[in-house]
């Protein structure tokens, strides 16, 4: 079915650019060149100015973010004041939003352009229109988005344990005591 | 002046039973007797010829008299002409008689059936009075115009050529008319049969016009289903039976027509042995003989149409009984009170033992009492099926009590007439109906339907405040901004929506400018198609679309000249070729075609066309233009697909400019600078009038975009990403107009938006808003409403009891039928039903505090 047997001649440079664009991101790092295209092709180009906001916690999410330029802030909101997470560039942990594409949630973060960024976005429903076509890309995807969430995860909860004052740290007695709740 | 016409016909006898004669012999006396004068002419004119046929040859050529043959060959003529006339006189006669009768019947008809109780329609489909109201009337209709006629002429003709006939030879007369009794016996047994087969086919007819309909207006939960079988089968049943009836009944026909045939043909034999053997023995003329063959054939003529008539006058009979047959139903109020004017009601409602049972004898409310004064605010709830809409639809007049009284200021419901009702009493159903056409046309139904416009037309701001009392007005505005509003409807309001588009461009400079990219005429537009950054307008009559653009002689020379065609095809064909390659197993998903130029349905011909190039150029015209119309529709900032050579961008500005200049002759140095006193907060500048090209409007901030929605225009450009929600910028712009009041002209355009059949554009909540504002417009003491909110958010609901508690208090008495128990507190009084009988009543607080009935509803929700 994903065999491809037109010559690749013709293909267009842009969704090439794209393309090799999204190699980059550790999601994307072992799709095959033709679904990769179809992503390419899918994903639409957005640019936010600084200080705007990109996410919006508690809306209903659709799509994941891939940052092509700009810094971004993830932020969660609580008591209607914003605390930081995490600082979003190009080169490192260039992305958010992924689980988006897993499944329909309301944004439980809300994230900020720190500069003019540009991203690119893929909705849900490319993420599930491509993999009607390609099933058997579905399992590698959905292995790749829990990988990079669980970095983001990692990644946030040490930022978060080392800014949290020493009073209030709990030591863990007991391997099975509380699980500590974390966005 | 309806109503007239319809009072004094409540004299005569009901529609239903009145007998198809009737209908024919009531009016239209004059014409009737104006065609049988005709008719009589006519037989003279026909008759005639046969006279002069004997005297050509027994005189004219008997005795070699030329000036005698030219007289009676003359007169011959003559006749034969004026027979022609008096014949297609007397066809348009019928016709258009048949039609005024048939207009009246259906007239008449319409009037009783939409009369007719509710409980009628609860076991009437649709589909048998649909199809009783159109195609089984119309083939009455074709008889009608001749029912009086036909048989007429055809008995004094048959009478007129015996006649003839008899004074050439009474005993060739009577030899040949000896078979035609034998007739008489024969097709009358048919015909019986006839009838028999066909009222089977009628209501076959009808089963199928059912199921039809049903189908239809369940077409969502078939789809949803699956379950084109299962309808399939359905109708599979009624088709078989329609061809094996229709197989019959034409069998039967046919039948009838062979032996008329055999009957016809037997005369002309008797008439050649017996004629001929007098002729041979010269006890007869043979002038004589020729004429009395000719008048035979004529005879025959009369005696088949009597023939025909009587099968026609049958199958008509049968059609129209089983028509009345199935509304001789009786109406059950008047629609105007006789003898007084209208009652105009204080809005005390006084029930005694009131019961209510269905024709199954199932007794849905029995021994109601309740006395509701004036002004009274009172909620009817219970258990579903404990007949609280039911109780609702009698006070409406809606159904008919089966015992005790119900009495409205003391008159008794039962004497009160239509009007005196829908005077007073307005309802709003549980599942309201909304009428095909826009909303305003719904909003206005109830005021409109008011007799002798007895309740004005409401004001603009009425409408308006009503529009927000029911939370209608972000779906409205919705609706209003999403409108192409027509030429003539933007003339008066053109100065207001231009005022509009200056508060967005420039007072919502800063969000305007992130979300859109503006109509500049010197800039290459990235968010519009090509065609819009070459075209840079539109044309009134829809000339220069991107469909007609190939076959425009100036586009073409201008595109050829600029050397734009040949890039703008190669364009085209490197847009096809990526898509084919990119989504070639994919070309019949359409999701896969929503960021590019090509449409799903289109791919099978590109992919077949760009096969056959190979790697050639496109040469043929025709494919040269398939590539361009791809061109012409890419979005460079959001067709994905390619990225375009920015040596197009300027060529194709350049290209523009010279358009606009000098094929439509736009001044582009007005319409450039409109932008920059658009923005600077000066006039806004008319264009320069060029009245032989105004055809053209281009974008320019001064010109209104006609073939663009009013959000277009207020935009005034692309948006640059669909994903960035606008809505922001939509927001603050709806509070700047509404600081300048000028949102109820969105609103307007809004309410001219069409619903579609039967309200299907709405949601559902959007219906009940439609028909709640709809019953708020109509002034009337007593309000029903039957879970008139049920469908609706808690919000909306919450707010629409306020308007009820608040604006209605001290002016209308209000019926509510209520699901929700925490809506009931702002009422007077509540009343429970169980199993049809009230067991409770009281306010919110004594009930509660009673601890019965109510209390455990109230906990249990």
């Amino acid at each position: 079915m994903n065999s491809q047997n037109q010559p690749d001649t013709d293909t267009g440079a842009h969704l090439k650019e794209i393309s090799s664009f999204l190699r980059h991101f550790s999601v994307f790092q072992e799709t095959p060149v033709e679904v990769l295209k179809l992503y390419a092709y899918l994903s639409q180009k957005v640019e936010y100015s600084a200080g705007e906001t990109i996410i919006q916690q508690g809306r209903p999410s659709d799509r994941m973010y891939l940052i092509m330029q700009g810094k971004v802030s993830i932020c969660e909101e609580r008591n209607e004041q914003h605390f930081f997470l995490q600082d979003l560039t190009e080169t490192e942990l260039n992305c958010f939003g992924e689980l988006a594409l897993l499944a329909k949630f309301d944004w439980f973060f809300s994230a900020r352009a720190i500069t003019d960024v540009t991203l690119l976005s893929i909705s849900r429903e490319a993420f599930i229109k491509i993999h009607e076509r390609f099933p058997e890309q579905y399992p590698l995807a959905v292995e790749r988005i829990v990988k990079l969430r669980v970095a983001r995860f990692v990644n946030q909860i040490d930022y978060l344990l080392d800014h949290l004052p020493k009073e209030a740290w709990k030591e863990c007695k007991i391997l099975t005591d509380d699980t500590t709740d974390t966005t | 002046m309806a109503t007239k016409t319809w009072q004094k016909q409540s004299d005569d006898i009901p529609v239903c039973q009145r007998s198809l004669f009737y209908w024919i012999l009531r009016k239209h006396r004059g014409i009737q007797l104006l065609l049988l004068v005709i008719i009589l002419t006519s037989l003279f004119f026909r008759v005639f010829p046969l006279e002069m046929q004997r005297r050509i040859i027994n005189e004219a050529i008997h005795l070699r008299d030329e000036q005698l043959l030219f007289l009676y060959c003359g007169l011959y003529i003559g006749a034969v002409l004026l027979a022609g006339i008096t014949k297609y006189l007397i066809n348009v006669i019928q016709t258009v008689l048949g039609q005024k009768i048939l207009m009246e019947m259906r007239t008449e008809l319409y009037h009783h059936i939409l009369q007719l109780p509710l409980q009628f329609y609860r076991k009437m489909q649709p589909g048998t009075v649909i199809s009783a109201m159109t195609a089984e009337l119309n083939s009455i209709g074709f008889f009608l115009g001749g029912a009086l006629a036909i048989p007429v002429t055809s008995i004094l003709s048959f009478l007129v050529f015996v006649g003839f006939m008899f004074t050439l030879s009474p005993l060739l007369t009577l030899l040949s008319i000896s078979i035609y009794p034998l007739e008489l016996i024969v097709i009358p047994l048919l015909q019986k049969r006839y009838n028999r087969l066909n009222k089977k086919r009628i209501k076959t007819t009808r089963a199928m016009a059912n199921v039809v309909n049903e189908a239809i207006s369940g077409i969502h939960e078939i789809h949803a289903n699956a379950a084109y079988d299962l309808e399939e089968k359905r109708m599979a049943g009624f088709i078989d039976r329609l061809y094996s009836l229709l197989k019959r009944l034409l069998f039967v026909k046919y039948g009838i027509k062979f032996a008329n045939n055999l009957f016809q043909s037997v005369g002309p034999f008797i008439l050649f042995l017996i004629g001929g053997y007098l002729a041979i023995n010269g006890q007869f003329t043979l002038g004589a003989l020729v004429a009395f063959l000719s008048a035979y054939e004529k005879v025959y003529d009369p005696w088949k149409e009597m023939l025909e008539y009587y099968q026609a006058l049958q199958d008509a009979q049968v059609r129209y009984k089983q028509i009345m047959q199935i509304f001789d139903v009786e109406i059950e109020h008047l629609i105007l009170p006789g003898g007084r004017g209208i009652i105009e009601l204080q809005g005390a409602i006084e029930l005694k033992n009131v019961g209510f049972t269905v024709e199954s004898g199932v007794k849905l409310l029995s021994n109601i009492t309740m006395q509701i004064r004036p002004n009274e605010q009172v909620a009817l709830v219970g258990f579903s099926g404990s007949g609280k809409s039911t109780l609702a639809l009698l006070m409406a007049q809606l159904y008919k009590l089966s015992s005790g009284s119900l009495q409205l200021d003391g008159y008794d419901i039962n004497t009160m007439s239509k009007a005196d009702i829908s005077r007073n009493i307005t309802m709003i159903a549980q599942h309201p109906f909304i009428f095909t056409g826009t909303i305003r046309d719904n909003l206005l139904y109830s005021v409109r339907a008011a007799a002798d416009g007895e309740q004005e037309v409401p004001a603009r701001r009425r409408i308006m405040m009503t529009i927000r009392d029911v939370g209608l007005e972000e779906d409205i505005l919705r609706f209003g901004l999403n409108s192409v509003i027509p030429y003539e409807r933007v003339a008066p309001l053109k100065r207001k929506f231009l005022r509009m588009r200056h508060i967005i461009i420039h007072e919502l400079h800063e969000d305007y400018t992130k979300s859109v990219e503006i109509y500049d005429a010197r800039k290459f537009l990235h968010y519009s198609t090509l065609r819009d950054n070459l075209i840079f307008g539109d044309s009134l009559r829809g000339r220069y679309t991107v469909e007609s653009m190939a076959d425009d002689h100036d586009i073409m020379e201008l595109l050829t000249s600029t050397g734009l065609e040949n890039e703008l095809v190669r364009l085209g064909l490197a847009i096809a070729r990526v898509t084919i390659e990119l989504l070639g197993e994919f070309g019949d998903d359409e999701f896969f075609f929503r960021g590019n130029p090509m449409e799903s349905g289109e791919f099978e011909r590109y992919n077949s066309l760009v096969q056959e190039l190979g790697d050639e150029a496109p040469q043929k015209k025709q494919d040269r233009t398939m590539f361009l119309k791809l061109a012409l529709r890419f979005i460079p900032g959001r067709h994905n697909i390619v990225t375009m050579d920015p040596a197009l961008e300027s060529a194709i500005t350049e290209a523009r400019e010279t358009f606009l200049n000098d094929i439509v002759k736009v001044d582009l140095e007005t319409c450039c600078h409109g932008i920059e006193d658009f923005q600077m907060e000066q006039n806004l500048l008319d264009l320069p009038r060029f009245e032989q090209e105004r055809d053209f409007i281009a974008y320019c901030p001064s010109e209104y975009l006609y073939s663009h929605t009013l959000l277009d225009n207020l935009l005034f450009g692309a948006l640059k990403e669909e994903l960035r929600e606008n809505q922001h910028l939509i927001e603050n712009a709806m509070d700047a107009f509404r600081r300048e009041r000028l949102v109820d002209e969105i609103i307007d355009v809004g309410l001219d938006f069409n619903v579609g059949s039967q309200g299907d554009r709405l949601s559902g909540g959007q219906k009940q808003k439609v028909a709640i504002a709809r019953a708020f417009l109509k002034q009337g003491r007593i309000l029903i409403m039957d879970e008139a909110t049920a469908s609706l958010d808690n919000t909306s609901q919450g707010k629409i009891q306020q308007v009820v508690d608040k604006k209605f208090r001290g002016k209308k008495t209000i019926i509510a039928v209520i699901h929700r128990l925490d809506l009931t507190p702002s009422y007077d009084r509540i009343f429970v039903l169980k199993a049809g009988s009230i067991i409770e009543q009281g306010s919110y607080d004594e009930l509660m505090a009673q601890k019965g009935a109510f209390y455990e509803l109230a906990k249990s929700t």
